[in-house]
């Protein structure tokens, strides 16, 4: 599988709709073709994270550790973006994401997306759109979440 | 500027106008001469009396009037009319080469003399900018000050030869030429003055109006091209308001206009031309006639009338120079101004504050006293802070303010009100001592060189001594030796040793490294790699097998190149090469593949600008060379030069890397055959030129990592580098060899600005060298934000243990920082809220839970 494969699958991620052919094709020619193994790891829990992945084909468990052991809350496949958030802020990773099978993957790194995207302000509005739906997301599911447990004290009431 | 010129460069400018001086007399005997040759030799009129005439016979002069009769010095011989003419001739000759030489000797030193003013102008403007206070620089644009340092004041260094000397050289050859004249007959002279004199003054003064209108013209010229911009921009409103005629009758009006400015212009020029050329041919025709008549008369003789013509034609070259070099002057006069006024931003700092020694200790105490700094728009970032520190221990500032009390301490920033004591000595009263107070801030810029040199920068002496500039007793070390070996030190305690010994690995090996040793590692390496079933992770190098992870050139030469023509910037060029791929039909294949690698840079980067640095860490090309390469590929029938800076493209092409997916196995199996004939091209005709891969002995010059693993490190595979690069350490340490590693690490080159590093590889490495002068205090201003709270406290520690008690304050932007053993202070806006960390003030209703 060579560049213009991986094209073909850049255009896909959501993230990447606003960039014109020839910018996606600087995207993959910059960054790096990564292949894993089954088991090995793509990012580890609490680790420094200045790399994002681009699934190109295979899958991979996402766990968390948790009181309880580790626990797998995501499954992610082709096509998919993994680890963006370390590169938008300097916090460690989230997450554990282990490759099932042996996966193929584009790997960003963190000052190489910096720069493009300093390069193509449309895909900084793009990735502003999607934090913020990203965010509406979280907020109606916690508000979801929690309004069980805000009426519950009127409704004990009658 | 007359007096910047005549300070900096009076002695030599005495010293050209004595040269002038002296070559006047010999202008004005070249003026005599042809008077003598015409009337006594060729006219014969010093041969009416005798048949020999006395030559070069020299009289003391003014000496009949001081002792009443002639001192003769040299008496002379006589001559017959003949040789009389020919030594004359010759004299003429050698009058006129005498003068040349005078010309040249005069305009040798004033070239010199501009040259070394030039210098002098550069050096002191360069070291304004090294004074100029830190806030200018918030306005101040670098390309500009470049710019005018560069290229404006060039014409500078021209006019400053001949700032005294040309009025004095030109203005005493007319007056020579004019003095001569009036010798000659006082009539002539003084109607010849008499021109000469309105000319001076009648031309400028009517080229003064041709001036105005040229800078007019310039301003209506440029309000066109902007108004033919506008009419582009707004192509769709014409057409759909129809305002076609409107805009073109628009445009015709200022083209009217143009044409009468340049008209006018013309007008005023050859008007100009016309009375001038009149005054100069004024001059003869009156000659012709005045002088004429004086000589029928016989008041004149023909020699005499004849001098007078040719002394005429020397003078209005020295007068039209004379005009001209007061344009010049007006010119320069402006431009100098405009310089110097850009380069005294007021606040510019002392020449002796910065070039004091460093050897004032801060001190143990900072007392600071209702302390004011306002940012550039006048806002208050501290308000009226007072505040005593210790020098020794640590300190976190946090809040707004933070920031600017740290870059105030360290004499970076003007204070507005209130003082710094630093240990007794106000702030104001001794800024210099501030300058000793170390300060790494949050973007620190590294300067072109090696790790070693961007550590050794804050050692250097105020001026170098035997021992060269570098201050080794400021490290704490007597030698070289010593200090490599502290800097390792620091370099581990600000957590970079790991990417030092990485920088280590990527050095050629050096002269003197065990080759058994080496050998052994390399051995050692391929057997753990097969051991651990690692083996895929590396492509070794095979002589008969194409490298993936190595590039078309690598691939070909095989080995590291030893002599300059082998090297990847100009193998492409290399005969020998060049032969081999012929022979083997593959250099049309690569000119094509250049080709094609060549329209791909363009497509993709083409939209990029040009100085991204996405260019040049990726590109083949840099961003500067995109058109020309462009306009490769857009020409039909390309050249021959065209077709190597294609295959030049080609041979950086390397698969596992670019992945364009270019070779096919064909061209592989190609590429080896012609890899072996290379082999022996260069092997039988020049052995030294390459030092090729052999399993048996390391490679001389090449990288430690490539020789060591005497292969390539699968890119693709996931962490296949880290894996590598943890595998090669425990080998090396087995053989005792890190150390050179992590020694030849300080080799490793960072890149103009540090470009080559990461953002906090650069922030550790300032920090770093920061550490190297072992300062008394040493401010961090969010020198580590690019680094999680966990690990800014780890360096932190580190760094504390290395320093021991002394002072350490840190301004951080993120309010949640804390450190153990470490007083807090948190500004809450311009002021000073309270002492404690500010989780610590918000957690119980404002009060610090501790005091540190």
């Amino acid at each position: 599988m060579g560049l213009k494969d991986e094209i073909a699958v850049l255009a896909k991620v959501p993230l990447f709709k606003p960039l014109g052919p020839s910018q996606l094709k600087l995207l993959a020619f910059t960054s790096r073709r990564v292949t894993f193994d089954d088991g090995d790891l793509l990012c580890r829990e609490g680790d420094p994270g200045d790399t994002t992945f681009v699934i190109l084909s295979g899958s991979a468990a996402v766990i968390i550790d948790t009181d309880y052991g580790p626990m797998e809350i995501a499954a992610i496949a082709t096509n998919d973006f993994v680890g963006e958030l370390a590169i938008l802020t300097d916090a460690p990773r989230t997450a554990t994401v282990r490759a099932v099978g042996s996966v193929d993957a584009l790997e960003i790194e963190k000052e190489l997306f910096l720069r493009l995207v300093r390069e193509f302000p449309d895909l900084a509005v793009q990735i502003m759109r999607d934090l913020a739906w990203r965010l509406f997301h979280t907020t109606r599911q916690l508000r979801e979440a929690k309004s069980p447990v805000l009426k519950r004290p009127p409704q004990t009431d009658t | 500027m007359f007096r910047y010129i005549w300070r900096h460069s009076w002695r030599d400018q005495i010293l050209i106008l004595l040269l002038v001086l002296a070559s006047l007399p010999i202008y004005f005997i070249g003026l005599d001469l042809p008077r003598t040759i015409v009337n006594e030799a060729i006219e014969g009129t010093a041969f009416q009396s005798a048949d020999t005439r006395r030559v070069l016979q020299i009289d003391l002069p003014w000496s009949d009037l001081w002792w009443g009769e002639t001192v003769n010095l040299f008496n002379g011989f006589d001559l017959e009319r003949v040789p009389f003419l020919v030594v004359m001739s010759f004299l003429f000759l050698a009058l006129v080469i005498l003068n040349g030489l005078f010309k040249l000797r005069i305009n040798t030193a004033k070239g010199r003399l501009g040259e070394r003013l030039l210098r002098q102008l550069r050096l002191t403007l360069v070291s304004r900018i090294l004074r100029f206070p830190l806030r200018h620089f918030r306005t101040a644009k670098a390309p500009e000050l470049a710019t005018m340092v560069k290229d404006e004041v060039e014409p500078l260094g021209g006019f400053i030869g001949d700032a005294y000397v040309q009025p004095v050289f030109l203005g005493g050859q007319a007056a020579t030429a004019l003095l001569f004249i009036l010798l000659q007959n006082i009539w002539l002279g003084l109607l010849a003055g008499g021109i000469a004199l309105i000319q001076t003054f009648l031309i400028p003064k009517m080229r003064a109006p041709i001036l105005h209108l040229s800078r007019e013209r310039q301003l209506v010229a440029r309000s066109l091209a902007g108004r033919v911009g506008d009419l582009v921009d707004g192509i769709a409103e014409i057409r759909s308001n129809r305002t076609f005629s409107y805009e073109r009758a628009e445009i015709a009006g200022r083209l009217e206009r143009i044409f009468d400015i340049r008209f006018a212009l013309f007008r005023k020029k050859f008007m100009v031309k016309f009375v001038n050329n009149l005054l100069s041919q004024l001059t003869p025709f009156l000659f012709f006639l005045v002088g004429g008549y004086f000589a029928i008369q016989g008041t004149l003789n023909v020699g005499q009338l004849l001098a007078v013509i040719v002394a005429y034609k020397e003078l209005p070259g020295p007068m039209k120079e004379l005009i001209d070099w007061d344009q010049r002057r007006l010119d320069t006069q402006m431009k100098y101004e405009q310089v110097i006024s850009q380069f005294s931003p007021a606040g510019l700092l002392e020449e002796a504050t910065l070039s004091a020694p460093p050897d004032a200790p801060p001190g143990d105490a900072i007392a600071i006293r209702d302390l004011t700094i306002l940012d550039a728009a006048d806002t208050p970032l501290l308000n009226h802070v007072s505040l005593d520190l210790q020098t020794a221990g640590t300190v976190v500032f946090s809040g707004d303010g933070a920031s600017a009390l740290l870059t105030a301490i360290a004499g970076l920033e003007n204070i507005d009100g209130g003082d710094i004591r630093l240990g007794g000595t106000s702030w104001s009263a001794h800024p210099s001592t501030a300058f000793h107070i170390p300060y790494v801030g949050k973007s620190a810029y590294l300067a072109d060189g090696s790790v070693f040199d961007v550590l050794a920068y804050g050692l250097m002496r105020h001026s170098p001594d035997e021992s060269g500039w570098i201050d080794y007793h400021r490290a704490g070390a007597d030698g070289p030796q010593a200090l490599r070996a502290r800097m390792l030190e620091v370099l581990h305690a600000v957590t970079l040793d790991e990417d030092l010994y990485r920088w280590g690995l990527l050095q050629p090996i050096r002269d003197g490294v065990d080759a058994g040793r080496l050998l052994q590692a390399r051995r050692a390496i391929a057997a753990r790699l097969k051991a651990d079933n690692l083996d895929d992770l590396l492509e070794p190098f095979d002589a008969a097998a194409y490298n993936h992870n190595a590039s078309i050139a690598e691939n070909l030469i095989f080995g590291f190149p030893a002599r300059p023509d082998f090297h990847s910037g100009a193998i492409s060029q290399n005969p020998v090469l060049r032969r081999v791929l012929r022979a083997e039909n593959l250099e049309q294949r690569l000119v094509g593949i250049g080709a094609e690698i060549a329209a791909f840079m363009v497509e993709i980067f083409g939209d990029v600008s040009p100085d991204n640095a996405l260019i040049e860490q990726f590109s083949f090309v840099s961003g500067d060379d995109l058109p020309e390469i462009k306009a490769i590929l857009s020409r039909e029938r390309k050249t021959d030069a065209d077709n190597t800076r294609l295959l030049d493209l080609a041979l950086k092409y390397s698969e596992s890397r670019h992945r364009l997916d270019l070779l096919n196995d064909a061209d592989r199996t190609t590429l080896i055959r012609a890899r072996q004939r290379f082999r022996i091209a260069v092997g039988t005709d020049m052995p030294d030129a390459i030092n090729f891969y052999t399993a048996n002995a390391p490679t001389k010059g090449a990288r430690l990592i490539d020789d060591i693993l005497f292969g390539r490190i699968a890119e693709y595979k996931a962490k296949a580098r880290s894996r590598i690069e943890a595998l090669i350490r425990t080998v090396l340490e087995a053989e005792g060899l890190l150390p050179v590693v992590l020694e030849a690490g300080l080799s490793f080159k960072v890149g103009s600005g540090g470009r080559l590093l990461s953002a906090n590889q650069r922030q550790l490495l300032a920090i770093a060298r920061a550490i190297m002068r072992r300062p008394d205090l040493l401010l961090l201003d969010n020198a580590l934000s690019g680094f999680g709270d966990e690990v800014q406290s780890r360096i932190i520690g580190n760094i504390t243990a290395l320093r021991g008690a002394a002072g350490l304050y840190i301004a951080s932007s993120s309010d949640i920082f804390t450190l153990a053993n470490a007083r807090h202070i948190h500004f809450d806006g311009p002021r000073l809220a309270k002492e404690g960390a500010r989780s610590q003030i918000s957690a119980v209703g404002k009060e610090p839970v501790s005091w540190v």
